[in-house]
């Protein structure tokens, strides 16, 4: 300093020593000063980012709380359901086979014929057409989707009666819209004529489970009963859909 | 009279009330950075422990989904179980027992009356026409459709649209509407079941 203020006289040196005089009288102050600044300085760098990113921190912590609680109770539930894998097997074998999960066309044309032919009644037509079906909606609208069916036989009053009634007791769902009964003579035989507006059902299954998804199925949930007394005594038809032997040359011929 | 004489030179007493000044405020300084850097580590301990809390708390999250995976299997039948419970609860109060209804018909038509067709469409009632031998048994088979131990199970009312002497046939041609009990045939899917 004093090298500095006595050994050159050049402006700069003057005005250096202009603002160490200016400076001595802050001296005291300095410790203050840096405190302050060293204080504030740690409150910005490290407090400050820290207090912002708080209440998202908080509100994260609590989703995963929420979270966390949720799948372990789903958890929970599936063990249970593992537990009870035995009984819900034999209850989706019921479910399934009233409500499949696709259209089965083919596997509920042969129902209806094997129903017929069960019956004593003859099969003259049945048609489904395309867009019969209507797929299934979601929301608080229909939780399934329907294929539409238009059914002609012949047969006794009886035997009509008794095609009804295994029609409504067949395991996979198919319900009778409306019914026309009309008498026809035939080469001079009586015969009873039935055209049939028919439906059956399929549920369409959602494909990817969300984890978040909660599982609410209690096996011993009254409603769940209900279907069951109801659907566990309809007669399952099996289809024997069989091997064939495929690969042919022509197969227009 | 006695005069206080100031031993102490005034600049002697400045330099010291300074330096009392300049230790005090030094205090206040070493005090306000303690007490930031004490608040800062307060909050960063803080952010700390909560951060960890939320990583720790994914990561239980993460090893129960991936138990929750193992079970995809059950979980996916229950879906299937729940999703076509709910749907089957839904379509069976739709079932009408068509089956029923001819049993009545066949229940409620006296000896002499043939059917010739009958008709049930959506609308909740039956269009019967056919031959009876006489008007009194057409008048029997009104009668026992809504008969409460017969017809009048599942019949509100019965009307007759039409009815022509028939010399051909030697009877009189009907045609009647009979209308149905709303929800009789529907509620008998479960009522039926649950005997």
């Amino acid at each position: 300093m004093i090298k500095f203020t006595l050994g050159n006289k050049s402006g700069s040196a003057l005005s250096g020593i202009k603002i160490v005089g200016l400076l001595r009288p802050l001296l005291p102050f300095l410790p203050l000063g840096s405190s302050v600044v060293l204080g504030l300085l740690v409150v910005l760098l490290i407090a400050v980012p820290r207090i912002s990113n708080l209440a998202a921190l908080k509100s994260e912590i609590k989703d995963n709380q929420t979270k966390l609680g949720n799948l372990k109770e789903k958890y929970v539930k599936l063990t249970d359901l593992l537990a009870h894998q035995e009984a819900l097997e034999s209850d989706l074998s019921f479910i399934d086979a009233a409500l499949p999960d696709k259209e089965n066309i083919p596997e509920l044309l042969s129902q209806i014929e094997k129903i017929a032919s069960e019956s004593g009644v003859s099969i003259r037509a049945l048609h489904f057409g395309t867009g019969a079906s209507e797929p299934a909606k979601t929301g608080k609208e229909k939780k399934f989707a329907t294929v539409q069916l238009q059914a002609e036989a012949d047969g006794s009053y009886a035997n009509l009666g008794s095609f009804l009634n295994n029609l409504e007791n067949a395991s996979r769902l198919i319900f009778v819209d409306s019914l026309r009964f009309s008498q026809e003579t035939i080469r001079d035989t009586q015969r009873l004529r039935v055209s049939l507006s028919l439906t059956s059902f399929y549920v369409t299954l959602p494909g990817e489970i969300a984890l978040s998804r909660p599982v609410t199925l209690n096996l011993n949930s009254p409603a769940l009963s209900r279907v069951l007394e109801v659907i566990k005594p309809l007669r399952i038809y099996k289809i024997n859909i069989g091997t064939g032997g495929a690969g042919r040359l022509n197969p227009f011929e | 009279m006695a005069k206080d004489i100031n031993l102490l030179p005034g600049e002697i007493t400045a330099e010291r009330r300074r330096k009392q000044q300049k230790k005090s405020f030094n205090i206040i300084a070493y005090i306000f950075l303690g007490a930031c850097v004490l608040i800062s580590s307060i909050i960063f301990l803080y952010h700390f422990f909560q951060a960890r809390t939320l990583q720790s708390l994914i990561s239980a999250a993460r090893s129960e989904e991936q138990e929750i995976k193992d079970l995809r299997a059950i979980e996916e039948e229950s879906l299937r179980l729940e999703v076509k419970n709910t749907a089957l609860g839904d379509i069976l109060k739709l079932q009408k027992k068509y089956s029923y209804l001819l049993d009545m018909i066949s229940k409620s038509a006296p000896t002499g009356l043939k059917i010739n067709s009958l008709v049930s469409s959506v609308a909740d009632d039956v269009q019967v026409s056919g031959v009876a031998d006489s008007y009194a048994i057409l008048s029997r088979f009104l009668i026992n459709t809504i008969d409460p131990e017969m017809g009048g199970v599942i019949f509100t009312a019965a009307d007759l649209n039409s009815v022509n002497l028939d010399e051909r046939v030697g009877g009189a041609r009907f045609l009647m509407t009979l209308y149905i009990k709303k929800g009789s045939l529907e509620a008998l899917t479960l009522s039926a079941n649950k005997e």
